[in-house]
């Protein structure tokens, strides 16, 4: 079973930034590093993405299968799977501003994505 | 001690390896790119769930699933039929289908948690990890990949399985990635080079903790029925000597021979120059093995069926019939369409499959074509050991350039000769007069004047010169030697 954190899309302004991204973040079982880049992953989609994203955390040791079909091979990863093209990024995710070009995540003009990392709102 | 050994299945390298490889152990096998890891690798898979209950899983970190099957569809190497029987798993890992980003630390329980699956799914007793080159290429936390893919061998073999890692040859090292650090109980190396556009392919053990091994390097080929290395069988020299004699078809040589004819297992060899009637002698010998109901593989190197059956019908040799009973198997085989391992594989083959007393390679000179002359004599050493164990009697015909018996050492194998006859032609008044001269014959009183060849339309004859004098005759005369 994969934990379901769904944070809600209204889709409330239709424009081409309305499309509803969509993450896959793998894990094995509870780990500091698995801990570390849900966290990190929710606050930065949680600035950026704020009601237009989803994310699946699955856990290896409960589903094998999903990861076969990713080919991971490293924990934690995070797998961008919308919008394509998908991207991958492993480790915790503790690099913010790297997480968030290597994802593509667009960030609004008016914060930057540098402010220090608080805790997910989620 | 010595280690329990996991057959690979590959003929050849399980007799240098003095079983297999090292059982619950790491093996490294490594080479260029195209040398034979992939073919190895999954050969070792498949004899261990096919022979030895000894279900394998695959992980292909640069193929696809879809690859591998398609490469490997045909039998011996069926893939699909493992897979669906569930002896044989496989792990598609692309490290390079899509672009990897590294964001902070990691660790590769990802690649842990797929092989702990497909290992619990089959009950895997082998693995199989190609080639772990990727992992190292795609990643740049070096430390992080040298500590896992350490981790991931120590854990593979406390599970109890045997472990093949491939890797590409490195420009310093064995290795690009220095895997031979890691993987040190057993280390294999391929090597394919072509020498004068013929490939040749090698294979060297370069350490074996533990174990005994074969130290040289082996030729190997890789063709339908897989990989084999050479030797075949073992190298040693201790194979029982027959006292039997068989004839050699030729009433009268069998005459010249102390009359009673060669050694059976014995190595007889005919050399002369062009149309000195090494051919027909040879045919001789597969008549009389088929009168003694005996079974003979012909090689026929330079000419094609229809032309030898034709030639010797001339000379009241009926090969076909002998063919048509099943007791002479002719082979006409051009040596250039094959390299030279790639011959002596394939005569090694039909020879377990037809199982000859008795067997010919007419000219075994033509194998110079393909190979160096130490190469062909390294094969032809091998070749004879291999058949006097099976207790065959081999006959061979050399075309040498000259009239110089001496010549024959442009093949260098006088040595492993038992029975040595040196036929000369030469032009006597527009009369081409034959002759044979038997140089040496161990073991036996033979009589080694130069005898007149004739042939007639019932085969040849040999008589002394001195009866129907043409020249100056005699016995142990030399026209020009």
């Amino acid at each position: 079973m994969s934990h379901d954190r769904q944070a809600s899309a209204d889709q409330e302004s239709p424009a081409p930034e309305s499309v509803c991204w969509h993450f896959r973040l793998y894990v094995t079982g509870v780990t500091p590093a698995g801990e570390a880049a849900l966290e990190n992953l929710k606050s930065a989609c949680d600035e950026f993405l704020e009601g237009r994203y989803t994310l699946d955390v699955i856990d290896l040791f409960e589903d094998i299968s999903q990861a076969e079909a990713d080919h991971i091979f490293a924990i934690p990863t995070v797998v961008r799977v919308v919008p394509m093209p998908r991207k991958k990024v492993i480790g915790d995710l503790s690099d913010r501003v790297k997480l968030i070009a290597a994802m593509g995540i667009p960030t609004s003009t008016k914060r930057s994505p540098i402010r220090d990392v608080g805790p997910g709102e989620g | 001690m010595t280690v329990p050994k996991s057959p690979t299945g590959i003929a050849g390298l399980d007799e240098i390896t003095m079983g297999g490889l090292p059982g619950n152990r790491a093996t490294l096998v490594c080479g260029g790119p195209g040398c034979g890891k992939t073919l190895l690798s999954v050969t070792y898979l498949i004899h261990g769930a096919e022979y030895h209950g000894s279900p394998g899983v695959y992980v292909a970190f640069e193929q696809t699933t879809e690859e591998l099957l398609e490469d490997y569809s045909r039998a011996p190497f069926d893939l699909a039929s493992r897979v669906e029987a569930n002896d044989l798993a496989l792990v598609e890992l692309n490290l390079v289908s899509m672009e990897v980003a590294e964001v902070g630390d990691y660790d590769l329980n990802g690649l842990f948690a797929q092989i702990d699956a497909a290992i619990k799914r089959i009950g895997a007793r082998r693995i199989v990890l190609d080639s772990v080159d990727s992992l190292f290429a795609g990643l740049k936390r070096q430390d992080v990949v040298r500590a896992e893919f350490s981790r991931l061998l120590r854990w593979l073999k406390a599970k109890g399985l045997t472990v093949v890692v491939t890797g590409e040859r490195g420009e310093s090292s064995l290795t690009r990635h220095g895997l031979e650090e890691y993987v040190a109980d057993c280390v294999i190396f391929l090597d394919n080079r072509v020498e004068e556009q013929i490939s040749t392919r090698r294979l060297r053990i370069i350490k074996y903790r533990g174990s005994a091994h074969g130290d040289n390097e082996f030729p190997f080929v890789i063709d339908e029925h897989g990989l084999s290395v050479l030797p075949v069988t073992s190298l040693g020299l201790d194979y029982s000597v027959s006292d039997e004699r068989i004839s050699t078809g030729i009433l009268d040589l069998d005459e010249m021979l102390g009359g009673r004819g060669v050694y059976r297992a014995s190595t007889i060899l005919m050399s002369g120059s062009a149309g000195t009637g090494k051919s027909s002698m040879a045919a001789h010998f597969a008549m009389g093995s088929c009168d003694r109901s005996e079974r003979c593989l012909y090689y026929a190197m330079e000419e094609a069926l229809s032309q030898i059956e034709r030639n010797m019908a001339s000379i009241g040799i009926h090969l076909k019939q002998a063919r048509q009973s099943g007791l002479l198997e002719i082979i006409a085989n051009r040596p250039t369409l094959q390299g030279l391992e790639t011959h002596l594989i394939d005569i090694q083959r039909r020879m377990e499959e037809f199982k000859p007393d008795l067997i010919i390679i007419d000219p075994v000179s033509s194998m110079t074509v393909i190979g160096s002359h130490i190469q062909v004599r390294a094969m032809l050493t091998r070749l004879i050991n291999f058949m006097k164990m099976k207790n065959i009697t081999v006959v061979l015909t050399s075309l040498t350039g000259t009239e110089d018996p001496d010549d024959t050492s442009e093949v260098g194998i006088s040595s492993l000769i038992d029975t040595w006859m040196v036929l000369t032609n030469a032009n006597k008044n527009g009369r081409q007069v034959r002759s044979l001269q038997i140089i040496k014959s161990r073991g036996m009183a033979h009589v080694d004047d130069r005898m007149l060849l004739t042939f007639t339309r019932e085969g040849l004859r040999l008589e002394r010169y001195s009866l129907p004098p043409t020249d100056s005759s005699g016995s142990g005369e030399h026209h020009e030697s």
